[in-house]
């Protein structure tokens, strides 16, 4: 099963708006694109089939 | 059953697109007022898909605008449970922060319970709803 993340105040202020890698449910890097975010997740030894992209909302934004 | 948290406030649920032998696991938003699931463009390129391949379909938005998208027929694993379903793709800019899981061909296979109160979502998959 794949775990949903949890996404801190911290890391979704450092990063709002931009894509992140998840990894057994952690944040193990960041993007602007999902392109971009599997190419650093793969840097650093994660494969494509291991990684979730998940998207950093923007704090404070109501979705309508 | 599936149960799922809510993903900083909101109803997301993960799931593995396929196609080929290509996957991408993805967070979309469970959006009941979506008539059909909705992801970037850039996805198709990570699953090797061609936009030009696409059946084309003009979309509307919440707010009145429409834009063009591109539908394809992909295989989607749900927790393990895999079946095949319709899925659009779209360059509109908002679909990197919120990737939409809409109805058609998804909501049919499950019973969906969403707990606001206690931040979660139950998906009960109909029987012979997929593998």
């Amino acid at each position: 099963m794949i775990k949903v993340p949890v996404l801190t105040d911290k890391i979704q202020k450092a990063h709002a708006g931009e894509q992140g890698a998840v990894v057994d449910g952690e944040f193990v890097a960041f993007g602007a694109t999902m392109l971009d975010v599997y190419r650093k997740a793969e840097k650093l030894g994660y494969r494509q089939e291991e990684v979730l992209i998940a998207p950093i909302p923007r704090p404070g934004v109501v979705h309508v | 059953m599936f149960r799922f948290p809510y993903y900083k406030g909101r109803p997301h649920i993960p799931l593995i697109l396929e196609y080929g032998n290509r996957e991408h696991h993805i967070l979309p938003l469970l959006d009941s007022g979506a008539d059909s699931s909705i992801f970037h463009r850039q996805t198709l390129t990570i699953l090797g898909l061609d936009w030009a391949q696409g059946k084309k379909k003009i979309l509307d938005n919440a707010d009145g605008s429409i834009f063009e998208a591109r539908e394809f027929r992909l295989s989607v694993n749900l927790n393990g449970l895999r079946f095949p379903a319709r899925i659009c793709f779209a360059d509109h800019p908002a679909l990197s922060e919120f990737p939409l899981l809409g109805r058609m061909d998804i909501f049919d296979k499950f019973l969906i319970t969403i707990c606001e109160r206690d931040q979660y979502i139950d998906l009960k998959p109909h029987e012979g709803s997929g593998e």
